[in-house]
């Protein structure tokens, strides 16, 4: 037997930083917990990880340029990954920022919800990283049960309750669905590994199809619910509701871009023989996610519900980029331009979303959060600055010009047009036009004349200043000049052909 | 064939009127065991060569395994599920020792059979669970629930049928995959890291139990 030999684990530098920093803020956490000055260290330290792990994810050597598979392929950083985690980072930097309030008006003691926070963003790179199935599985799985307890932190609140309870609950049920997707896949090609899977897919025989066909639509059911693509949404709008705010800004883009780089990178590497499988699905769930998503938007009168279902239709946008990228017959450019729109879209959203929800964290009529659409009824007059935000995010969620929503969906359907995928152009169109209704609703209610309930006080504090500010300059920033954070995408996608 | 057992175990459950569920279970788990064991003996007599004897063990190890599960589902008594459900561990580990995969079936013995249902045992005689009660049955939903679940059987049936024996595993895998040796040799081999990812979620479950449960905290 050869002697045995470690492999190089360098590349895992920035994954393990965060780790660490996870488990310093949760022993902070423990120890410090009767000093009132401590409340200030855990998210101390979880920044500080987070924005550590940043430049250690250029410093592994070639790691930027040459994709370099180490662990026999197992967890790779080519570029495509390093794009990804910095875009994670940012949304595990803006979740702290956003958290700290919130935890502090609701007295809750905080080491453990920044140690599983962080511990959720690692499992959010490991999926960003995974070349083998075993690995995708359980960064999912690291990310998932980190949100089921931050969604439940509220111990003594019915609701938090409850929805982590419905949240576990289904989540385990498409974790299962996955893990049988996976596992027929496991059966087909023998190996767990991207690159085995992929060989066996570049030969199936008639009778592997209908296998094949199976592991497709388990592998869209179980990566589709941390998506929120429907049929597998219907957990979103509860779930939302019913966590605490900050994790709700959380829950709504961590799992959704986890979920899609996975998505991508599985497409790419793994499954290119699968298309005439995935792709007709695909199309399918885009349409009826995007259409559903802002239908049932229309009728709701409380915005984390609204919020909730925007980001179900915003993921049917997203997968009209995936669908284009792997439509037969496209060219290499084509696919990696759609694919880049879609890592563009994951950008945009992030910010946009994570600014919305964030809002609400700022304004507290009475003696809980903003929720309701009467709770922002003539936000406009009484915290003018507050309202202007939450109206960047709102133009930039309908996509107007000048906002990053608005290049975002332009790049997504202008790469549908050039992939010749007509209906979904249209589809997008059409839904984006429905979708201002809503959205403007709100808009409405913030700068309408009659006064709401209540006085709305300011309930935030400089960090949740800071986290919405830097949100809405960089959608204007991505608004106003797209062209770097695109040529940037571009490169990153290249690296997985 | 296959296709009557979700229908039958869906009427075997606990069940108002007609039939007691101690009769219903009792009765399906008769009738599971009573036909596995011509099938297994029926299968002895056709292929009768050297392969008979695992074939014919494997038979009895799966109905040892159903007619437990059977148990599990159809009874009320929360303690009598969970042991039978140690003999569907234990059914499932000989499976796994037919198939020689000596170290899967001592794993499942030890976590599933010993440590996991110890846990169950635990939990179900702490929380004094009252005695399951008979529930009415019926209604669109649970037809609807029996098609899907039909359905799909018939989907995966239909996928998987016809390929009977001809997976194989892939160029280059070890020559015995599941022995202990090579089991570890995998694990801190190509699989490093997902082992390490596993420790990791390990500390998450670990850390969300406490959250979750533990004493009141406040700042």
């Amino acid at each position: 037997m050869e002697a045995m030999t470690l492999p190089d684990l360098r590349e895992l530098i920035p994954e393990a930083t965060i780790s660490i920093s996870a488990l310093i803020a949760i022993l902070v956490g423990a120890l410090a917990r009767n000093y009132s000055s401590a409340r200030r260290i855990a998210p101390a330290v979880a920044l500080i990880g987070l924005v550590a792990a940043v430049p250690l994810m250029f410093a592994v050597p070639h790691a930027t340029t040459v994709p370099t598979a180490r662990f026999e392929g197992v967890f790779v950083a080519d570029a495509f990954a390093v794009c990804l985690k910095l875009l994670f980072s940012a949304v595990g930097v803006i979740a702290t920022l956003v958290s700290v309030n919130f935890l502090e008006a609701e007295r809750q003691a905080n080491g453990e919800y920044y140690g599983l926070l962080l511990l959720a963003v690692v499992g959010m790179m490991l999926t960003a990283s995974a070349r083998d199935v075993v690995l995708l599985f359980l960064g999912l799985e690291v990310l998932s049960l980190s949100t089921y307890v931050l969604v439940g932190y509220l111990r003594k609140d019915p609701h938090s309750t409850e929805s982590a309870i419905k949240y576990f609950l289904l989540s385990s049920f498409a974790t299962a669905l996955l893990l049988y997707g996976l596992s027929l896949l496991y059966g087909i090609s023998g190996g767990t590994s991207y690159a085995a899977i992929r060989a066996a897919g570049a030969h199936l025989s008639g009778d592997l199809r209908l296998v094949a066909m199976l592991s497709v639509v388990f592998l869209t059911a179980g990566i589709g619910f941390k998506a929120t693509l429907v049929p597998f949404h219907m957990y979103a709008p509860d779930v939302y509701q019913g966590a605490p705010g900050c994790v709700a800004a959380f829950l709504a883009v961590g799992p959704k871009l986890a979920a899609f780089g996975a998505l991508i990178r599985l497409l790419v590497e793994a499954m290119p023989g699968f298309a005439s499988e995935w792709v007709p699905l695909l199309t399918v769930v885009s349409i009826l996610t995007m259409t559903i998503g802002n239908l049932v938007a229309l009728s709701q009168s409380n915005v984390k519900r609204m919020l909730a279902y925007s980001s179900i239709a915003h993921a049917g946008y997203m997968l009209i980029g995936i669908v284009a990228a792997f439509t037969p017959g496209v060219t290499a450019d084509v696919r990696s331009q759609a694919l880049a729109a879609v890592v563009y879209y994951l950008v945009a959203y992030t910010f946009m979303k994570m600014g919305a929800f964030g809002i609400l964290l700022s304004i507290k009529p009475g003696d809980r959060f903003a929720e309701t659409l009467d709770d922002l009824r003539g936000l406009g007059r009484r915290r003018p600055l507050a309202a202007a935000l939450l109206l960047v995010f709102l133009l930039s969620l309908i996509g107007i010009p000048l906002t990053a929503g608005f290049t975002a969906k332009f790049y997504v359907f202008s790469s549908a047009i050039s992939a010749g995928c007509y209906t979904l152009a249209i589809a997008g169109i059409l839904n984006a036009v429905v979708a201002a209704t809503y959205y403007s609703r709100i808009a409405i209610a913030l700068y309408a004349v009659e006064p709401g309930r209540g006085e709305p006080y300011a309930a935030g504090g400089i960090s949740l200043k800071v986290a919405l500010a830097a949100s809405a300059i960089a959608i204007l920033l991505l608004g106003i000049f797209p062209g770097r954070v695109l040529e940037t995408a571009l490169q990153s996608v290249r690296s997985l052909f | 064939m296959t296709s009557v057992w979700p229908l039958l175990l869906y009427y075997l459950l606990p069940l108002v009127g007609l039939w007691t569920y101690r009769r219903g279970g009792r009765t399906g788990t008769l009738a599971a065991g009573i036909s596995w064991f011509l099938a297994a003996v029926a299968l002895g007599v056709v292929i009768g060569d050297a392969r008979s004897f695992a074939v014919i063990s494997f038979y009895l190890l799966s109905l040892v395994a159903v007619m437990t599960a059977f148990l599990v589902v159809t009874g009320t008594n929360p303690v009598y599920g969970a042991l039978s459900l140690i003999g569907t561990f234990t059914g499932i580990a000989g499976v796994f020792v037919v198939l020689q995969c000596e170290f899967f079936g001592i794993v499942q013995v030890i976590l599933y059979a010993g440590a996991i249902l110890v846990l169950y045992l635990f939990v179900v005689m702490m929380v004094d669970l009252p005695k399951e009660n008979a529930q009415k049955r019926g209604g669109v939903r649970g037809i609807a629930a029996i098609a899907t679940g039909l359905g799909l059987l018939a989907l995966v049936v239909k996928a998987l049928a016809p390929l009977g024996m001809r997976l194989q595993p892939a160029a280059g895998a070890s020559a015995e995959p599941y022995s202990v040796r090579a089991v570890g040799t995998a694990l801190f081999g190509p699989y490093l890291v997902p082992f390490e990812v596993a420790s990791l979620l390990l500390l998450v479950a670990l850390v969300g139990a406490i959250v979750l449960s533990g004493r009141e905290r406040e700042s």
